[in-house]
């Protein structure tokens, strides 16, 4: 009742004769119009498509990302990748990584923007707790969980002292558990992250629609499956697109927690396109390589898309 | 909203200790920033002697308050202008089903997919020709189109699954569609935009490497840079460090615990009522 | 400045928050105005008296600077510090976009992104030949500073890599250094039989695993044969058929030994170095530099740089030392003088000193009248003898050779890999070539 549209308008906005009602509608499907995608459009364009577009030709080079003079060399960069071990494997890490972290992050996340989404009063409190690691610059994070997942450190230490010596690793530095330790901590730091978008799903759930359904004698669960859940439909379509796509593009969180390693073992596709660029001087190659990690973001995440539209769809 | 009983007891003790296991980490932070580098205590144990000479350290070492001042600049002037034009958008986008409108969508899409590895070259050297570099508003412009796709994915996200029948009433009522935008569509995304607003200030708010490339050369740094300005290849004063750190991240916890306190109580369910 | 503060009533909210943006953004735009204006102005024109420079010395840098405006009233320097990785990135957009900094950080011969021969190939240096510190330099340092024949790099201090013990450790346990490799294994296992391994070891960090192999390989490999790069370049010679074996073979022998802590590859830099402060361990294999770290983590300790042995003639041990990352001018610099003047004042005793006592390094020019920490006398003596070879990635011909040596030697110790796949591999990477 606080912002119903009519009383927002002043009246001279209003036009001075009513119109017939055939007129009004045909008018209301008019709107709006397509310039209004134009300004982001253009800042789009200047600062992602373009450059992007000019970026992809250093693919097909031997650049070094420094010595003015280079040639091109057609595809042998992608030849080149089938042969390479490294950037296999680092495919298969990458997918691994994307996928755990969609799974385990987002039912995290729904929880707890569940759980905070509630009467309790600390409600606003705990918002700002949960969603304190997202804001946390990897580098730190990194450095608080090397030390934390070290062989003394304090997850171990919990371990022992809850009697459960057995569970206790070095976690990082064991190739089979180090992606798990670098899925980890990314959940943990992004979970609250998750939640921020969930909430806003919840808060647009209109408070009535509960309580009808309260009153109707639904439980709690019934309530969620049958209201809920079909109006968090946009949320969680955001929330599993944006961490796949990000699971698949991790790169701080990895780099700074392991490093890529040890050895490769929890190389992704990312942290070879910064060493290749970087510390191997293979400017040309790495660009190939991210070309390659396009497609394989725009397939896996058409491919998400398509099936979580159908379902946002069936729920409406 | 509904009322608290002895559940609702319980569900508030748990989330507390969810809360608690996730801050953990923080509470460490915390911790080692109010300790003198002297004492090398396990990190876990409470600190005996507090101190906050690192916070005055860090805030006069780093010269913290300059590069505060830039980054909350930056910081605002791209926010408001991506949800600006995002939201701006994600109306025809999200509403219009022609082709031109699933197009432009589905352009916006590719922007959350591309590697930012592609353009980063090219467009510092644009940058360069257009002798923005060394000023906060190559920052500005470039973050202003780089959290346009994030942006326009949420908005459109979220308008879809509203319904149409206050921006159809408005048109009825001779609202131009710019008027419905601002006085009924916007409103109604709010919940969206504190969300879009603080996902972007993080992400804005925490860039590295971006800061310390266009503004290389000028008096000018943000607080991250200022901050790595601490961490040496190997001198590193970790205490010193996380005071600066802790400095950085109230500004953004603050924000969101103030925009979050706003929309509570179900602002949409307000608006339909 | 604002009132964040929201009353209760829905209606404030809703209209509050819009206010609260646009009051914040129209300061903001304020500001940026002014703000941007004002760097236009100082940076574009500040002509003479401006000097821009990125390092990855932090920590020393800072004083450096302040002593070089000191001694240039006027003179404004400013510069950025960054962490190797992020330098290096930075400084390759830079140069390659012609918007590089007039001086910068550059690393000693081949073999990294930012190292002399990679940035002077292309003509992004200034021949520094002319400058009068040039001719001085040692020539072991002139081998990585020159490239084809031509000084580019202002080198200014020198480091070298040995075990650092932990005296009061060491007196706790009753054992002195080991001379020769039988008595090291024989310390190591006295060490760990007193509950306090010798050496603390973080291989987690990928950049870690290769000084214990460099240590090693200097008195294997180069003790034998001290032409044995120049037989590598003319490929006479392969990783995989030479000394490196042996070297290899007796690292993982160390490891076997229990000369390291357990789990080094869950252990990183900054927690061996806490081993080692707080006597954990008796020391740890590291380069000089670690010095301060260590006395930084326990003040009361103090610590001692020594040879490690690699075999049993104590005479023929020589230590990896080489030099650290200087500077070089960019070949395009807006203000050459100025660039000149700086790493001339970086070449001076004063700022040579100034840079190595805060690095805990040694000064690359001999007569600095530079007084070297008691630590790292027998390091001091070592390069005065010429026993000592440069770090051994400095003359390979990519960096491909070194990244897959420090993966390589992770996955040994994860038991991924093993030494002969390793040495095979990097002398495929080595023939690739620059």
């Amino acid at each position: 009742m606080t912002l119903a549209p009519h009383e927002q308008l002043p009246d001279h906005d209003r036009p001075p004769d009513p119109q017939p009602v055939a007129a009004r509608v045909r008018r209301a499907r008019t709107a709006p119009p397509w310039w209004f995608a134009l300004p982001a459009l253009l800042l789009f364009a200047f600062v992602v498509l373009v450059p992007s577009v000019r970026g992809v030709h250093y693919a097909f080079t031997d650049w070094d990302g420094l010595d003015p003079d280079f040639s091109f060399v057609g595809l042998d960069h992608f030849s080149e990748m089938f042969h390479d071990a490294d950037a296999k494997q680092a495919i298969w890490h990458t997918l691994l990584i994307a996928v755990s972290i969609t799974v385990v992050q987002n039912a995290l996340g729904l929880l707890l923007a569940l759980g905070v989404d509630t009467a309790i009063k600390s409600r606003n409190v705990l918002r700002v707790f949960l969603f304190a690691p997202a804001v946390i610059t990897p580098i730190v994070t990194a450095y608080l969980w090397r030390n934390l997942l070290g062989p003394d450190g304090a997850v171990n230490s919990l371990f022992g002292a809850m009697g459960l010596g057995d569970w206790r690793q070095d976690w990082l530095g064991s190739p089979g558990l180090a992606l798990w330790a670098v899925v980890g901590v990314t959940v943990w730091q992004f979970a609250g992250y998750s939640m921020v978008i969930f909430l806003a799903g919840l808060q647009s759930v209109p408070r009535e629609v509960h309580e009808a359904a309260a009153i109707d004698g639904a439980g709690p669960v019934r309530r969620f499956w049958s209201v809920t859940r079909p109006l968090l439909a946009p949320a969680l379509t955001i929330n599993l697109m944006l961490s796949i796509i990000g699971g698949i593009k991790l790169f701080d969180q990895v780099y700074a927690l392991t490093g890529g390693g040890p050895g490769h073992a929890t190389d992704t596709i990312s942290t070879l396109i910064y060493k290749d660029a970087f510390t191997l001087g293979e400017f040309g190659y790495s660009i190939a390589l991210a070309v390659v990690l396009t497609i394989i973001v725009a397939v896996v995440s058409t491919g998400q898309y398509a099936v979580l539209s159908r379902n946002e769809r069936a729920a409406s | 909203m509904s009322r608290y009983r002895p559940r609702t007891l319980a569900l508030e003790l748990t989330m507390i200790a969810v809360a608690l296991v996730v801050g953990f980490p923080v509470y460490v932070l915390v911790n080692l920033a109010l300790r003198p580098a002297s004492d090398t205590s396990s990190p876990i144990s409470p600190t005996t002697s507090p101190t906050f000479d690192n916070f005055t350290q860090a805030w006069q070492q780093g010269s913290l308050g300059g590069a505060l001042g830039n980054s909350v600049l930056v910081t605002a002037c791209s926010v408001v202008i991506v949800l600006a034009v995002s939201s701006l958008a994600a109306y025809p986008l999200a509403r219009v089903t022609a082709r031109w409108s699933r197009g432009t969508y589905l352009t916006f899409l590719l922007g959350l997919v591309l590697p930012f590895q592609l353009a980063s070259l090219p467009l510092y050297q644009t940058m360069r020709d257009m002798g923005l570099l060394g000023t906060p508003w190559a920052l500005v412009l470039f973050y202003s189109g780089l959290q346009v796709p994030f942006t326009v994915f949420l908005y459109v996200g979220f308008l879809r699954a509203l319904p149409r029948d206050f921006e159809d009433a408005a048109l009825i009522d001779g609202c131009t569609p710019l008027q419905g935008f601002r006085y009924v569509v916007l409103p109604m995304l709010k919940p969206v935009t504190v969300t879009a607003l603080v996902l972007n200030a993080v992400a804005v708010w925490n860039d590295f490497f971006t800061p310390l490339l266009y503004l290389s050369g000028s008096a000018q740094q943000t607080m991250p840079v200022a901050i790595a300005g601490f961490v040496g290849q190997y001198v590193t004063d970790w205490n010193l460090i996380f005071a600066a750190l802790v400095i950085s991240i109230l500004p953004v916890l603050l924000v969101y615990f103030l925009l979050q306190r706003s929309i509570i109580n179900g602002f949409a369910g307000g608006l339909r009522g | 400045m604002i009132t964040w503060r929201f009353p209760e009533g829905d209606i404030m909210k809703t209209r509050k928050l819009p206010v609260l943006i646009a009051t914040l953004t129209s300061v903001a735009v304020l500001a940026a105005c002014s703000g941007g204006t004002k760097a236009g102005s100082e940076g574009g024109s500040g002509g003479s008296k401006t000097l821009t420079l990125a390092s990855v010395d932090q920590g020393s840098i800072e004083d450096v600077v302040k002593a070089f405006e000191k001694a240039n009233p006027g003179v404004k320097v400013r510069y950025t510090t960054s962490g190797a990785d992020q330098y290096q990135q930075q400084i390759r957009t830079q140069l390659s976009s012609g918007t590089a900094p007039d001086v910068m950080s550059v690393w000693p011969g081949n073999g990294n992104p930012g190292a002399t021969y990679v940035l002077a190939k292309p003509g992004y240096l200034r021949d520094l030949s002319d400058q009068p510190w040039a001719a001085k330099m040692p020539d072991a340092i002139k081998s990585v500073a020159q490239y084809e024949g031509k000084t580019y790099n202002a080198i200014f201090g020198q480091n070298g890599i040995g075990a650092v013990y932990n005296e009061q450790a060491m007196k706790k346990a009753g054992l002195t250094p080991p001379e020769t490799w039988t008595d090291l294994l024989a310390f190591c296992k006295a060490a760990k039989a007193k509950g306090t391994p010798a050496f603390a070891l973080g291989n987690q960090d990928n950049w870690v695993t290769q000084l214990v192999l460099y240590a090693l390989v200097a008195t294997t490999v180069y003790g034998q044969d001290r032409d044995f790069d120049q037989k590598m370049q003319a490929g006479q010679a392969t990783f995989a058929k030479s000394l490196w074996t042996t070297a290899l073979d007796k690292y993982l022998t160390m490891e076997k030994t229990g000369c390291f802590q357990k789990n080094p590859l869950g252990t990183n830099y900054e927690a061996s170095q806490q081993l080692a402060a707080t006597g954990q361990t008796l020391g740890i294999v590291q380069g000089n530099w670690v010095i301060a770290l260590l006395e930084a983590k326990n003040p009361k300790a103090t610590f001692i740089l020594k040879a490690l042995p690699a075999n049993d003639s104590p005479s023929e041990t020589i230590i990896p030392a080489a030099a650290g990352a200087g500077y070089g001018v960019n070949a395009k610099a807006k203000n050459e003088e100025l660039a000149l003047k700086f790493v001339n004042f970086v070449m001076s005793p004063e700022g040579m000193n100034l840079f190595v006592e805060k690095q805990g390094g040694l000064p690359s020019l001999p007569d600095t009248g530079f007084k070297a920490d008691p630590s790292l006398a027998e390091l001091s003596e070592f390069i005065g003898s010429d026993r000592t070879v440069p770090f051994l990635d400095q003359l390979w011909p990519n960096g491909k050779v070194q990244q897959t040596m420090l993966s390589g030697l992770q996955e040994i110790f994860s038991g991924q890999s093993t030494p002969k796949k390793l040495l095979d591999e990097m002398d495929a990477d080595y023939k690739a070539g620059s």
